[in-house]
């Protein structure tokens, strides 16, 4: 120590007159055994250096491994996203909003929308001339909008689809055009149709409701539909089952019922 | 503090830092020689702080234990003293917290300790015999002095190192170090002068 200072200078002369004395009693030293033991250890350590020692690098790289591939994989089996649970009806409304097609044929004038209904050949029609305008002022603004949902899933038929005159196998645009009919509740069905899809509060509902309406538009012959009922029937889907006959009947009312299934037309819900 | 330098072949001495960084790269015989420079001044460094023998031992050996773990990761950044007692610094911390509570010395104290700590190697008494009075004293007088002023006198006095030097140990503030090594040279030689008187 090399003091500049006078005060440092002067500290330095007291430190030195200590340190006379000071030095001549501290003679203490390690003992030899212990000298031993640090320069063994110091000369282990040249020779042979402990394994295991950077084992952090590595540790780390394979930690990273680990993670990346966990994460790549998880992306690769992701499911695409579903559709937000959150915002139920919006969902919907795009379900329910109507094709370019049906866009088109409500703007049609009121006489060529008759004139397309009365065009279309119908077996129904003809049966039961005086059955249609009851049925269908009965059947309730939300089914019409449901119906009309459900054209989003099929293209308008052709005239020789709609060949049998069921409920089931109207087409899209004849939906639509009921749903414009004379009772003029146009925007209350479609309002109250929004409120009823909105209540479908998860994709699996949703998902039924498209088989079910896909279905539906699908045109059954009568004996294709019973015996799509006698096998509900087999299943053990007894509420199905009589769901389908009662419309079945409603369609067909003509047709023979098989004897065992009609306990089911009496029966009570 | 004088030291005795290793001298090559051309003459030149070899630093303490360049022992260390040798030893670094493999050369176990500069070890020995950096150990014979410091082995001493470290030992009484940590024996007049933890006042045991055996705990000083058990310092000490924990102190190189350390230096020669961080042989792979030494860099010249200052002097190999202000590296070696910065590590003595923090191994007398820790066995202070070991040791909880403090082992202060005191005259309630085993006076076999006491002599252990203040006065000369019991094993050889015939030694303490020849030291002289004065030394003796000043020991005593160190035991006494507060663990601060102690350390930073005994930074000085066996490492040699520099007041900036201290402050970097200790952690504190040149003028820190400073204060605390003018009062422990002054309560040390008033202890001296006063059993001087005395006697």
């Amino acid at each position: 120590m090399k003091p500049t200072l006078p005060e440092d200078r002067e500290l330095e002369d007291t430190a030195a007159q200590v340190s006379e004395r000071y030095r001549a009693g501290a003679q203490d030293e390690p003992p030899a055994k212990l000298d031993a033991a640090i320069r063994a250890a110091a000369n282990r350590e040249v020779a042979e250096p402990r394994p295991g020692r950077n084992w952090k690098m590595p540790a780390s790289i394979a930690a990273m491994l680990v993670i990346g591939v966990s994460i790549v994989l998880l992306v690769r089996d992701r499911e695409p996203p579903l559709p937000s649970l959150d915002h139920p009806a919006a969902e919907e409304a795009k379900l329910a909003k109507p094709a370019p097609s049906q866009l088109a044929m409500k703007a049609l004038p009121r006489a060529k929308a008759d004139f397309y209904r009365e065009d279309r050949p119908s077996r129904e029609r003809t049966a039961r001339p005086d059955r249609e305008p009851v049925a269908r002022d009965e059947v309730p603004a939300t089914r019409a909008n449901e119906m009309a949902g459900a054209s989003v899933q099929s293209a308008a038929p052709s005239p020789a689809s709609a060949a049998p005159a069921t409920a089931a196998s109207e087409s899209p645009v004849e939906r639509e055009k009921f749903a414009m009919s004379e009772s003029g509740k146009v925007v209350a069905g479609t309002k109250a149709a929004a409120s009823a899809d909105a209540a479908i509060a998860s994709r699996g509902a949703v998902q039924a409701l498209r088989k079910q309406e896909q279905a539906a538009a699908v045109p059954l012959q009568p004996d294709d539909w019973l015996r799509k009922i006698d096998h509900l029937l087999r299943d053990g889907k007894e509420a199905d089952a009589r769901d389908q006959l009662l419309d079945f009947h409603r369609q067909f009312p003509q047709y023979p019922v098989p004897e065992r299934m009609k306990p089911l037309l009496t029966s009570d819900r | 503090m004088l030291r005795a330098r290793l001298t090559l072949v051309t003459g030149e001495p070899v630093s303490d830092e360049q022992l260390m960084l040798s030893y670094r790269d493999g050369n176990a015989a500069a070890f020995d020689e950096l150990y014979g420079r410091h082995r001493g001044g470290v030992f009484r460094y940590v024996l007049r702080q933890v006042g045991l023998r055996s705990a000083a031992e058990e310092v000490f050996q924990e102190i190189w234990t350390n230096i020669i773990s961080s042989r792979a990761r030494y860099r010249v950044e200052a002097r190999f003293a202000t590296f070696l007692y910065h590590v003595a610094h923090n191994c007398v911390i820790d066995h202070f917290r070991r040791k909880t509570p403090l082992h202060l010395i005191s005259l309630d104290d085993d006076p076999e300790e006491a002599h252990q700590v203040a006065g000369p190697d019991r094993d050889q008494p015939e030694r303490a015999v020849a030291l002289r009075q004065s030394a003796a004293k000043l020991l005593n007088a160190l035991a006494l002095l507060p663990p601060e002023q102690r350390e930073v006198f005994l930074l000085h006095e066996e490492g040699g190192l520099t007041l900036e030097e201290i402050a970097a140990v200790t952690g504190t503030g040149r003028e820190t170090a400073k204060s605390r090594l003018r009062y422990a040279l002054a309560r040390l030689r008033e202890g001296i002068e006063h059993e001087a008187d005395v006697a």
